[in-house]
């Protein structure tokens, strides 16, 4: 077994076990147990980190050029999001549906082939790197966000769950979509750049590109949303539950469902 | 009255509803690509107005969505100015939310580049050149290129990887630029943007044994017989066709044939038919021409998109001024979180 395989494995299994300490938390509501999960998500994230970084020496290049490539970085910057907030604000339980996503993307990554296909000459530049990294980093942000509104609805339901105050879920919910947009705003422009230089325009009708512009467009109104008094809370949640099904939809139905030509559909 | 309506259009209710609106109807327009590709496939190929123009008439109900969609946006990028017309006058007190009205700006900067590459520009994907050959530019009369070299390089499957084409873009006589075009660096001047698409290969003659030596057979080359007599190769054609007279077919190497001219110290010339496929006629058999061994020869075409979009400085401005405006509000987002201010709601 080589050690990239061993690491794989080994991401998977802590997560799995952070993610039953994060229950055993949320039923017990014991700190100690709190603190070996947050321990156990940044052995695991260390791992993962420590394969990506191995598999990007291998490859040469940042592998994300199949499935499962772009799921596997696609999980690693879910739990960079979800270590970010964590250690910035302490969410203990609110934390465990991202985790729980992270596993999904991991386990719908593992049994497929991870050996990185040959880089079409094309995507050898460095925009590609930037483009990738900013969009799975924005994905990864919209789906915290995505994650806390969820959260926030929940928490005006019922407070069987240790979670955070609704407020600091509303903020936390602002901030996540804020960094997302922010993250995609670079994404946007970076692949602009980089179709206008590979194919003459740095606009295409391409429908993957539609769809970007799209998100960008509709995560642009979200920012503006949270400076009107109706849209705060509760709307502000739906729209950041709207705005992460545009967001799945992109990444992975137009791949799976419509035909696109664009280089990471 | 003036106040109202100036307020209404700065309105961050207006951005919403108009990023609704625009969001929506852009899904519906990608349910109408993915319905009629065909149709919908052919955007890229043309600046979007020439685009529209061209196909309206078989597309006049399912591109509705494209200049409604457009209308939306030309709005937004108003409500926009407005916003940052309305920012610039109230700098005084606002100056902490620079980041967010620099994404303002270049969004408009963006809007505008668009709109003025979609009506004035020029997209041309398919121009062949070969080495030493000059072609004008498109549309922009007084431009030429000049490829001065070209090589493909091949993965050991065959397929290409990359193509180097050594160009020179002249105004008139005058050299302006020389450049290795590949992809992902292609030759830009101005607005103008040329870059590797493809790459073709044309026969232009055979290669073969001719009285023992090795000789090219195309057009122009003269060789010696040994009756004495001189074979001049007029033309090529890869492709002939019979009707009634011989007239050139395609590109592609099917029935190839050469217009030769044959003279010597005591004949007058005279213009020969070779269909390769038939053999040398006997004019040129009595003569001595027996090639043997033949091999197509080939030459490289590069195949070149050439697209001129006059918006596209402005559109790298508003990059800027939006990846700026990005940095910045990061940077006074968690100033502010660290201040704990509050956000003014409207």
């Amino acid at each position: 077994m080589d050690i990239n395989a061993l690491l794989l494995s080994g991401c998977f299994a802590l997560y799995c076990i952070s993610v039953a300490l994060y229950i055993a938390h949320a039923c017990l509501r014991w700190p100690r147990l709190y603190q070996l999960a947050l321990g156990t998500v940044l052995l695991a994230f260390g791992c993962q980190s420590l394969s990506l970084g191995l598999r990007w020496f291998a490859a040469g290049y940042l592998p994300v050029t199949n499935l499962f490539s772009t799921l596997f970085f696609f999980s690693w910057a879910l739990a960079a999001t979800y270590v970010y907030f964590e250690l910035r604000y302490r969410l203990a339980s609110a934390g465990l549906f991202v985790m729980v996503l992270n596993l999904l993307l991991l386990y719908i990554a593992l049994p497929r082939d991870p050996s990185p296909p040959a880089l079409i000459p094309m995507l050898d530049t460095p925009l590609f790197t930037l483009h990738i990294a900013f969009s799975f980093l924005a994905y990864a942000l919209f789906a915290m966000a995505f994650s806390l509104a969820v959260l926030f609805l929940i928490q005006r339901k019922t407070s069987v769950l240790p979670l955070p105050s609704s407020n600091l879920l509303k903020q936390l919910n602002e901030e996540a979509i804020f960094l997302g947009f922010c993250f995609f705003t670079l994404c946007m422009l970076l692949g602009s750049y980089w179709a206008y230089i590979a194919w003459g325009y740095y606009f295409s009708w391409d429908i993957k590109a539609l769809w970007s512009a799209l998100i960008w467009l509709y995560f642009a109104g979200m920012c503006h949303a949270k400076f009107i008094r109706h849209w705060q809370g509760t709307g502000y949640a739906w729209l950041s539950i709207f705005g992460f099904a545009l967001v799945l939809f992109t990444y992975l139905g137009v791949g799976l469902l419509m035909k696109s030509s664009h280089p990471l559909a | 009255m003036f106040r109202q309506l100036w307020k209404l259009c700065c309105s961050a209710k207006a951005t919403i509803i108009l990023t609704s609106a625009t969001t929506l109807i852009a899904i519906f327009g990608s349910a109408q690509i993915m319905l009629n590709p065909r149709l919908f496939n052919t955007m890229d190929s043309k600046p979007l107005l020439e685009w529209w123009h061209a196909y309206l008439p078989q597309a006049s109900y399912y591109s509705l969505w494209i200049p409604l969609c457009s209308a939306l946006i030309l709005l937004l990028g108003l409500n926009t100015l407005c916003c940052f017309i309305d920012w610039i006058c109230h700098l005084g007190s606002r100056w902490k939310t620079a980041g967010e009205y620099l994404i303002h700006f270049g969004f408009i900067l963006v809007v505008i580049a668009y709109a003025w590459g979609s009506i004035y520009g020029m997209r041309s994907n398919n121009n062949s050149i070969a080495e030493g050959e000059v072609i004008a530019i498109p549309s922009q009369s007084g431009y030429f290129l000049r490829l001065n070299s070209f090589q493909p390089q091949l993965a050991p499957s065959g397929r290409p990887i990359d193509m180097l084409s050594n160009v020179t873009l002249l105004k008139g006589d005058h050299e302006l630029k020389t450049t290795t075009i590949r992809f992902n660096h292609p030759l830009t001047h101005g607005d103008l943007i040329i870059l590797a698409r493809s790459y073709q290969q044309q026969a232009i003659g055979f290669r073969c044994s001719l009285n023992r030596q090795h000789v090219e057979l195309k057009q122009g080359s003269t060789h010696l017989l040994p009756s004495g007599s001189r074979l001049n190769v007029v033309k090529f054609y890869p492709d002939i066709q019979r009707r009634g007279r011989n007239t050139a077919g395609n590109r592609t190497l099917r029935n190839p044939a050469f217009l030769v001219e044959l003279s010597g110290p005591t004949q007058e010339k005279k213009s020969i038919w070779y269909v390769v496929r038939q053999g040398a006629p006997q004019l040129l058999l009595t003569a001595g021409f027996t090639p043997q061994r033949l091999t197509p020869l080939y030459k490289n075409y590069s195949q070149l998109a050439i697209n001129r979009d006059p918006g596209a400085p402005l559109a790298a401005a508003g990059s800027i001024a939006m990846a700026l405006g990005v940095l910045l509000c990061l940077r006074s987002f968690y100033a502010k979180r660290s201040r704990n201010s509050r956000i003014h709601l409207e």
